[in-house]
């Protein structure tokens, strides 16, 4: 019974966000040019600096091709925080479901339609790098490297979710959802990959759970981690962020019910 | 005419000035937004640094430029990137697609001013406290080049960065003006538009180095003259070629912009009144 509520939710939003097919083509198309941009920067770099860290030409290339459809499946757009401060939050209090669950449903069919949409433009521009540039990808590395998206996807909402609650307390929740994107680029491997920091830069921030999002999916993909303890340690620690964020969204939100006023509505 | 041209000069920098101040009004009003807004603002620019300085911890230099010259490009970067957020994109460029769907530009067309100055162009706010990084990152580039610009660098190299901004703004808002074919009211065409030059120029342009990309970003795209030419006119003295194709394309794209707009605007039909 509870599957099939939550099913008819996916189906409503799958079907909802086909409608705007338009905007889910643009955003793909802005997301490509910013991955276009980095391959031209990078390629300038790497035309004077051979090896650069651990990457050479081939592999930096093949770390800012992968961004995007890393990213398409890692990112989360929501509308939790702005939906609290107009009130409309109030109709999913009467709802026979869970309000966590009702919004992971709607953001995984969400995604399944961006990346109906999205896929195709960054094969397509994958595949006209790979042949330029002679790049090679291994497919068992690829899948390893898709298991951490999908569990960084994971993280991700529970994570955004973390700081959407936040709006139950402060009304300016939306700059939190740029200080996020602020330490994906600096802490996240979104803009460089965390193997140029220094050492002890480096091994800080790896505790820390912003580089699922980009850096571990894609530094898979590209083989450039094979220690099996390495291995086992991102996944136990991606476990461990996974729980720390749905613990702390599960407190955030009981509190913030006992809190919510509902004005707008 | 050349009397009829300064009048109608002053008319709209009196309109300009009453915008600016109703710009001051709306965010005292909101201190905590703006605050936040600062803040989020300072941050993108702080990690544009943090970015530029682990790289140059790997490598000495970028298609010639070293760290504290990159660092004077970014500061330009933040400065360009601030004037274009805070005087044509917030509440502008960037709420016309939802206007136009809306049919809430119909009192914008019916007034006796342009209606691409009313509906893209923001008084300028203290939002542009935000470009305070940037101004702070040139002047301490230039501390750590030891290096003094003379007047004709800074001179020269003022005019084309107000073509860059100029070609900034012609660009985002040509892209922008095919909403009023599409009638969508998503923000992406804005945002493609913004994004596209912020990429892109925010580069050296000497890394556009093949003729396919010089011919694209030197000319049809010129986004150079954002800052990667206007700081190296600053830093190494001017090139005339630039200075030329500055201004000849910076009245080129603002000619185009508004012949787009006065005929993309004809696609526009009100909801009501």
């Amino acid at each position: 019974m509870r599957t099939k509520l939550y099913s008819q939710i996916a189906k409503n939003t799958f079907t909802q966000f086909l409608t705007y097919r338009i905007d889910l083509f643009g955003s793909s198309i802005r997301i490509s040019l910013s991955a276009i941009a980095s391959l031209i920067f990078w390629y300038a770099i790497y035309q004077t600096n051979s090896d650069v860290s651990i990457y050479n030409t081939k592999t930096i290339l093949g770390y800012f091709i992968l961004m995007p459809i890393i990213g398409a499946f890692t990112m989360i757009v929501s509308n939790i925080g702005r939906d609290i401060k107009d009130g409309k939050f109030s109709n999913h209090l009467t709802k026979p479901y869970g309000i966590t669950k009702f919004f992971f449903v709607k953001q995984i069919a969400k995604k399944s339609v961006f990346l109906l949409h999205s896929l195709p433009v960054y094969f397509l521009i994958t595949t006209i790098v790979i042949i330029r540039f002679n790049l090679n990808f291994n497919i068992g590395n690829l899948l390893i490297g898709l298991s951490f998206a999908i569990g960084a996807l994971i993280l991700h909402f529970f994570m955004d979710t973390t700081i959407s609650w936040l709006a139950f307390w402060i009304d300016e929740v939306w700059a939190f959802g740029h200080f996020k994107r602020i330490l994906f680029v600096v802490l996240g491997g979104l803009s460089i990959p965390l193997d140029f920091y220094p050492r002890h830069l480096y091994d800080l921030v790896s505790l820390l759970p912003f580089k699922y999002i980009f850096y571990i999916p894609i530094s898979y993909s590209l083989g450039m981690k094979t220690d099996t303890n390495t291995f086992i340690i991102d996944i136990l620690l991606l476990l461990f962020w996974i729980l720390f964020f749905i613990i702390t969204s599960h407190l955030l939100l009981k509190r913030g019910l006992k809190k919510y006023g509902a004005f707008g509505n | 005419m050349v009397h009829l041209g300064i009048r109608k000069l002053k008319k709209y920098l009196q309109i300009y000035l009453t915008l600016i101040k109703f710009e001051f009004i709306l965010r005292s009003t909101y201190r905590m937004s703006f605050l936040f807004e600062v803040g989020v603002d300072v941050g993108y620019s702080l990690a544009s640094i943090f970015f530029f300085n682990i790289l140059y911890r790997n490598i000495n230099e970028i298609v010639g430029w070293t760290y504290y010259e990159i660092l004077f490009l970014v500061g330009l970067n933040i400065i360009f990137t601030q004037i274009i957020l805070d005087v044509f994109m917030a509440n502008r460029l960037f709420a016309l697609p939802q206007k136009i769907k809306d049919g809430e530009i119909d009192m914008p067309l019916l007034k006796p001013l342009s209606s691409l100055f009313y509906l893209t162009v923001k008084g300028i706010g203290p939002s542009t406290i935000n470009m305070l990084p940037g101004v702070f990152l040139v002047f301490y580039a230039l501390v750590k080049l030891a290096y003094l610009p003379n007047f004709l660098a800074i001179f020269f190299g003022s005019i084309i960065f107000i073509c860059g901004i100029l070609i900034g703004y012609s660009i985002i808002t040509i892209i922008t003006t095919i909403t009023f074919k599409l009638n969508s009211s998503s923000d992406n065409l804005p945002r493609l538009g913004f994004e596209s030059i912020d990429y892109y120029g925010s580069n050296p342009h000497q890394i556009y180095s093949n003729i396919a990309l010089k011919t694209l970003f030197y000319i049809i795209f010129p986004i150079i003259y954002i800052s990667s030419v206007p700081a190296s006119t600053i830093l190494n003295g001017v090139d005339y070629r630039f200075l030329l194709a500055a201004l000849l394309l910076a009245a080129t794209f603002l000619t185009i912009t508004i012949k787009f707009w006065n005929r993309m605007i004809k696609h526009y039909s009100s909801a009501s009144s």
